[in-house]
């Protein structure tokens, strides 16, 4: 990636949280996530990031982007199907933190 | 459409829903402003009805004969997308494989995100509510609803599309296909396949190939006809009394009648046309039932609609059809009163 994407801090397999925080504008990250601890898929590139274009602003430095896989149990407490049922989420950097 | 109140004013009763207007009122300003021209707006348009899920089937038919062009794919998508000839612009495609063990479906529970330039235009459920928030939750009984079964013991793994990747089901190669050219194995392929709702050549789909890929909306609807005179000014009036009155139409048509005019009124909700016209002092006709069509545009749209009905012998006494931009049509049929019941039932109208 370029010069302009920060570095990517988390490899698959790493354990994180998704922030639950609740800032307003053009945010990606699906509600039902947040708060949420998941594993990484894998890393998909960097990428600007949205919540400042939508705002026509650079978005620079880039994000980096992840497939974050969640146990389809962890998200819904109710959950009536399988148990190795997961959802799989694209999930910019700066909404993920380190789980321990 | 350009709005007579310029951009972001909707005239007074306008019955457009909010984001219509907004939709509008933005591309109005972008070709103002000189960012885009009203004609690469509708190229771009034309070129997204152009493509359909065909282009997904070809994909997939390959990485079922082809090891090498699998292993391409399940890296870089699109790559592999552009080596066999499918322009994907600047699409990042993740494609998911299906395995004994691992069944994949695709959502996008933020707005509608889709691989529209191997897909096409994504179908009406994939865009609602219901499909988006519920696949997430309770994927099996969303999969049960469209017909198809996932077996106890497989791991289903939802992918939510929420930024920057689009997703392309690799479904597995139904059993007994062995020996099978490309294209006979691309015919397989169905688009609910590829994002993962369906299976391919299985359930209802295979029966109807064509009939079910793109399901229309047909609606029974009740219209009243009623009669003006044959002179300029009086659509207008009519449609201008009907829009003070906040009255929704579904469609409108008006022809000759005699020495009068006669004009049909199709509306949303029958009591509140009805309530309008006795305080407007129109003169309704009294309801008699029309047939109305919305649906993803494509080539040979009505053709099946209408084998169905010929099939069943039912004669259609007038029809009018129209595209409406964006991607879907609209068509309007009259049949005669005692097939109507019939019609309805052949066609599961709503």
């Amino acid at each position: 990636m370029s010069a302009e994407a920060a570095a990517a801090r988390y490899r698959p397999g790493d354990r994180v949280r998704v922030r639950a925080v609740h800032p307003p504008g053009h945010v990606r990250t699906p509600w039902y996530c947040r708060g949420h601890t998941g594993v990484i898929e894998r890393l998909c590139g960097a990428f600007a990031n949205p919540e400042e274009l939508a705002y026509n602003r650079p978005g620079l430095p880039a994000q980096p982007l992840y497939r974050v896989r969640f146990r389809a149990v962890d998200l819904w407490p109710d959950y009536r199907e399988d148990r190795a049922d997961v959802v799989e989420i694209e999930i910019y950097q700066h909404w993920l933190e380190e789980a321990r | 459409m350009n709005d007579p109140a310029g951009p972001g004013r909707a005239p007074a009763g306008d019955s457009r829903g909010y984001y219509r207007r907004m939709q509008s009122a933005i591309e109005e300003l972008l070709i103002l402003k000189g960012v885009v021209t009203a004609d690469e707006v509708a190229r771009e348009v034309a070129a997204m009805a152009r493509r359909g899920p065909e282009r997904g089937a070809r994909f997939v038919a390959r990485c079922w004969v082809d090891p090498a062009f699998k292993a391409q794919a399940l890296a870089d998508g699109a790559a592999a997308a552009e080596a066999l000839g499918l322009e994907v612009g600047p699409l990042r495609l993740v494609v998911v494989e299906n395995t004994p063990d691992t069944h994949n479906v695709v959502v996008c529970t933020l707005c509608s995100c889709y691989p529209r330039m191997l897909l096409g235009i994504p179908p009406e459920w994939y865009k609602a509510r219901a499909y988006r928030s519920r696949v997430v939750r309770e994927p099996r009984a969303v999969l049960a609803e469209f017909g198809t079964a996932i077996p106890d013991g497989v791991r289903i793994r939802v992918h939510d599309s929420t930024a920057d990747m689009r997703y392309l089901v690799l479904p597995m190669r139904p059993a007994g296909t062995e020996g099978w050219d490309e294209a006979r194995l691309a015919a397989l392929v169905t688009r609910d396949s590829l994002i993962g709702v369906g299976l391919p050549g299985a359930g209802p789909q295979r029966d109807q190939p064509r009939r079910n890929q793109m399901a229309d909306t047909i609606r029974k609807l009740a219209y009243f006809a009623l009669q003006a005179p044959d002179k300029p000014g009086e659509g207008a009036r009519i449609l201008e009394a009907l829009r003070g009155a906040g009255v929704n139409l579904v469609a409108f048509s008006g022809f000759p009648s005699g020495r009068k005019a006669q004009i049909d009124l199709v509306p949303e909700d029958a009591a509140a046309l009805k309530a309008a016209a006795k305080h407007l002092k129109l003169k309704l006709g009294a309801a008699k039932t029309c047939f109305v069509i919305h649906g993803d545009d494509r080539v040979g749209a009505l053709t099946d609609t209408f084998a169905r009905l010929a099939e069943a012998k039912i004669g259609i006494v007038a029809s009018q059809a129209v595209t409406a931009g964006m991607g879907r049509y609209g068509a309007i049929f009259w049949v005669k009163p005692r097939d109507a019941n019939k019609t309805a039932k052949l066609l599961s109208a709503t």
